[in-house]
């Protein structure tokens, strides 16, 4: 991508005004995006993204300069402003050689995106479009986008470290609207992976699609959801977002290392539920939110968060790492070259407990069975944090009774995951994008069943 | 080689190989930002990006690609990678280079970027500002100034030249407070100006920690339907998150609930929402739209009437209407969408106390979060985290948090009983920006304890 004797004079300019630790991340990246609506394409967008940023510590300060174009002019560009901003005095590390190459590929793709013929996906997203349409006469609409990204990047350091990787992924994200009148109801399902356009192979596309449809069917007949604090059993799979926004969010060093999360300071006490044992795992083979190596270069790994209830871990990157006295546990990820990378999450998801679903439905006498969640965010100072119900269902007498329409989920995520009293046995993890400081990021969300004692149910009755 | 150069050689390409009708959309965007944690300087960034969109025209279909390698070797790839997009797009109608119209002159403001050391300095002083405005305000406030620019043009096959930029400073700050047990509040503020210097930080960072303060001593109210004033802030978050219910596009295609309304009343009375693409206090005014149609200042609902929604050239066509000059790139490689520039609430009479004593009992919305979960344009259905205050004998009697308001938006535009004279515009928000006065709405669903 970048020529080695560049990459050393960019180091060289990048720590020649004092800076500890200098890091040059360079991508090139194309994507395709194909979107589909009323069964004609909307927009099949083909774009290649290149630039890199230099990154140089001294201390705890840093500075960040970023350009795009991999001109050895723009990594020496970017090398020169960061050191000028920084401005830390003189020269005072011995650069080491830059050795080394593409690092151990764990994900490998077959047919990565960026070479299907756009002939190929329009014929995918058509299938998955019609499929929704044929579901029921009251789907009115369809929209469907396929997405893929193969991602080049490398990364040289002041240490010597130099290494480069692919990154291939795939999604198809499918949104069915029911109509009736003057009301419309969604659905939606967008499975994804670290993989090429085989992926569309393993996946049921035309299931996968009714079942989006099925979502905004029952929705459109569904009533309200009530309102105020009760027991929720939320299903597995996307229901994992609790934990990503009530919990992990305020594990990112970010947050911790300033003392701007309610976790900040509680290793190895117990912060949750003997019954939550919660995992980030970059390295589950194809799984959209694995990487091979973080955006700092460090190979990935599986981190286990919290363990019956005992918090052990924090997602750490570099930089906060030396705030908290901490190595990196090669959490830091990047949207894209214009960001500076902060730790963030992978794949991350509550482990299989030993209640099951019948168990947990049968504990509720009146309560919300959460099947279908959605997004979500929250306030790591505060704890407070919000997440989607998609798809609702009354539970009465331990019974799960009749639809209700969506709603958001909302609390304290230090109480809450206090309060998660059960965990089923069926653990199933889901695909979405996580945005924060350093960009919107690819990442699992995953859990089996799991019930909330008591949580503010935001309905409408 | 700059885009100057690059739209040289593409030019050059394209009629090597008898490509008549192309268009490229260039934006160039560069910001530095200086973030400051307590009392030291704790990060510096800087960014430039350009990149370039072709847009191809083959047999009355449109293709596009983008790219940020501006290079020789690159124009080939990105015209053929165009023409592939241009086989399969579009509906049955056909699709035309635009020629150009009639633009409206406009001036732009122009940041001046204050140098380094001033900008530091000024973030320096904003610990201490903070830690004397209220005891209860935690070491360690975090604020930020950064200098964004945008610069865009346009260029195409039938010669036409279009090109603008604009620029502004905003300034943020996080406080975080303490109660007497330990409870953690935070809230920030954000403003954007023209230049830095021009802001009052003092005042920027005692009205932070005024919102964080005001909320100690907060408590849910119990469940149940409220009369909802909506401050001039979250009205105008409610009207950037369902914007699009007034695309064109998002009507024909049955995703926004509007079919068949222009001409009839779908909101109260109060309403008048108007989209100006020259707003006088927008930092991005715009004389051309994405697709280089020219802007123009346009009534959406006037008393409650929907006057007309708004339109790119592919809606328009398909509509046989004329474009309203409202295509919208988020970036110089997003998809072509249609959004308002800035789209306001005209505001009312009553100040926000009468307001308030016309509500009487009600619950003040200051705050909502996850709105991109939370609520849905498609179907107009929100369910938002919310924070405010319980309003009695219109008066503000306590703080409020952990609560959700939830309804439809549909349904809330037809029950705004009252605005406020207190229009504020959300303009950090860059090109496509909302403003709104505080309203009242008589009835929504709060879930609280």
């Amino acid at each position: 991508m970048i020529l080695t004797s560049v990459l050393e004079a960019a180091l060289e300019e990048a720590v020649s005004t004092g800076a500890d630790y200098a890091e040059i991340f360079a991508e090139d990246t194309t994507s395709g995006l194909t979107d589909l609506v009323d069964d004609r394409i909307r927009n099949a967008l083909n774009r290649h993204s290149v630039g890199v940023g230099v990154r140089v510590f001294k201390g705890l300060r840093y500075a960040y300069a970023s350009s795009s174009g991999l001109s050895a002019e723009s990594v020496l560009s970017a090398a020169k402003k960061a050191a000028a901003a920084l401005a830390a005095g003189t020269a005072q590390l011995q650069l080491s050689h830059l050795s080394g190459g593409s690092c151990e590929n764990h994900h490998p793709a077959s047919n990565p995106g960026s070479g299907v013929p756009l002939e190929k996906k329009v014929v995918l997203a058509r299938r998955a479009y019609k499929a929704a349409r044929a579901y029921s006469s009251e789907i009115s609409q369809s929209t469907v986008s396929l997405l893929d990204f193969d991602r080049n990047i490398l990364i040289a350091t002041s240490d010597g470290l130099l290494v480069t990787d692919r990154q291939v992924r795939s999604r198809i994200k499918i949104n069915a609207v029911a109509s009736q009148g003057s009301e419309n109801q969604i659905g939606y399902c967008g499975p994804g992976a670290m993989e090429g356009y085989e992926f569309f192979d393993e996946i049921d596309i035309e299931g996968t699609a009714a079942e989006a449809a099925r979502q905004a069917v029952t929705m459109l007949h569904a009533g309200y959801c009530p309102a105020g604090r009760m027991p929720v059993a939320i299903d597995n799979g996307f229901g994992g977002v609790i934990f990503h926004e009530a919990c992990g969010h305020s594990l990112e060093a970010a947050s911790v290392a300033k003392g701007m999360s309610e976790f900040a300071g509680k290793l190895g006490q117990k912060v949750a539920s003997e019954k939550v044992t919660a995992i980030d795992d970059g390295t589950i083979p194809g799984a959209w939110g694995s990487v091979n190596i973080d955006d700092e270069g460090t190979p990935n790994r599986r981190r286990v968060l919290i363990e019956k209830g005992v918090l052990k871990s924090y997602l750490v990157d570099k930089l906060n790492g030396r705030r908290m006295g901490m190595e990196t546990t090669a959490s830091s990820r990047r949207q894209d070259y214009t960001f500076p990378p902060v730790s963030r999450m992978t794949n991350t998801f509550i482990a299989p407990g030993t209640d099951t679903d019948e168990q947990i439905i049968g504990s509720i006498e009146y309560g919300l069975y959460a099947k279908k969640l959605g997004g979500g965010s929250v306030n790591p100072v505060t704890g407070e944090f919000n997440f989607a119900v998609n798809e609702g269902y009354i539970v009465r007498n331990g019974q799960i009774c009749e639809p209700v329409r969506g709603a958001s989920l909302i609390g304290r995520g230090s109480e809450v995951i206090r309060n998660i009293d059960m965990v089923g046995k069926n653990l199933l993890r889901e695909q979405g994008m996580c945005g924060a400081s350093s960009g919107s990021i690819p990442t699992d969300v995953g859990q089996p069943m799991i019930r909330v004692s008591e949580i503010t149910v935001g309905g409408r009755e | 080689m700059d885009f100057a150069q690059f739209s040289a050689a593409a030019a050059e390409y394209a009629r090597e190989n008898g490509i008549s009708d192309y268009q490229l959309y260039y934006q160039a965007d560069s910001s530095d930002q200086f973030s400051a944690f307590g009392e030291e300087i704790d990060r510096m960034s800087s960014a430039q990006v350009e990149g370039v969109s072709l847009c191809c025209f083959v047999n009355g279909k449109m293709g596009v690609a983008s790219t940020e390698a501006f290079t020789e070797e690159e124009i080939p790839a990105l015209f053929s990678r165009a023409i592939e997009a241009a086989g399969f797009s579009g509906d049955d109608t056909q699709e035309t280079l635009y020629t150009g119209g009639e633009y409206q002159p406009i001036d732009c403001l122009k940041t001046e970027m204050s140098d380094a050391a001033a900008v530091k300095e000024r973030l320096l002083s904003v610990e201490q500002i903070g830690l004397k405005a209220d005891s209860r305000v935690q070491k360690g406030l975090m604020s930020g100034i950064s200098n964004i620019t945008s610069r865009r043009a346009i260029s195409n096959s039938a010669g036409l030249y279009l090109e603008g930029e604009g620029s502004m400073s905003v300034f943020s700050v996080n406080v975080v407070a303490t109660d007497a047990e330990g409870k953690k509040y935070n809230d920030h503020v954000v403003e954007a100006k023209a230049d830095s210097r021009e802001m009052d930080i003092e005042k920027l960072v005692g009205r932070a920690v005024e919102k964080t303060v005001a909320q100690i001593g907060a408590a849910p109210v119990p469940s149940g339907h409220y009369p909802v004033i909506f401050d001039c802030s979250q009205m105008t978050a409610m009207l950037e998150i369902f914007s699009s219910v007034f695309s064109a596009s998002q009507v024909q295609d049955g995703l926004s609930l509007l079919k068949g309304k222009v001409g009839q009343p779908i909101a109260s009375e109060a309403v008048t929402l108007v989209d100006d693409p020259f707003y006088s206090g927008s930092f991005f005014p715009c004389t051309f739209d994405a697709e280089g149609v020219p802007t123009r200042t346009k009534t959406v609902i006037e008393n409650g009437v929907l006057k007309q929604l708004l339109y790119d050239r592919a809606a328009a066509r398909k509509d046989g209407v004329e474009s309203t000059g409202n295509a919208y790139r988020s970036s110089y490689d997003a998809p072509v969408t249609i959004a308002p520039f800035t789209f306001y609430m005209k505001p009312g009479e009553m100040t926000r106390e009468q307001l308030m004593q016309k509500a009487g009992k009600a619950v003040m919305i200051t705050f909502m979060k996850g709105a991109h979960a939370g609520a849905n344009p498609v179907t107009g259905d929100f369910s938002l985290e919310s924070k405010g205050f319980l309003v009695e004998d219109g008066k503000i009697v306590r703080a409020v948090e952990e609560i959700t308001i939830a309804g439809n938006f549909y349904q809330m535009l037809k029950s705004i009983t009252a605005v406020a004279n207190d229009l504020s515009v959300n303009t950090e928000d860059g090109i496509s920006c909302c403003g709104a006065p505080s309203v009242l709405v008589s009835d929504l669903a709060v879930a609280g304890c």
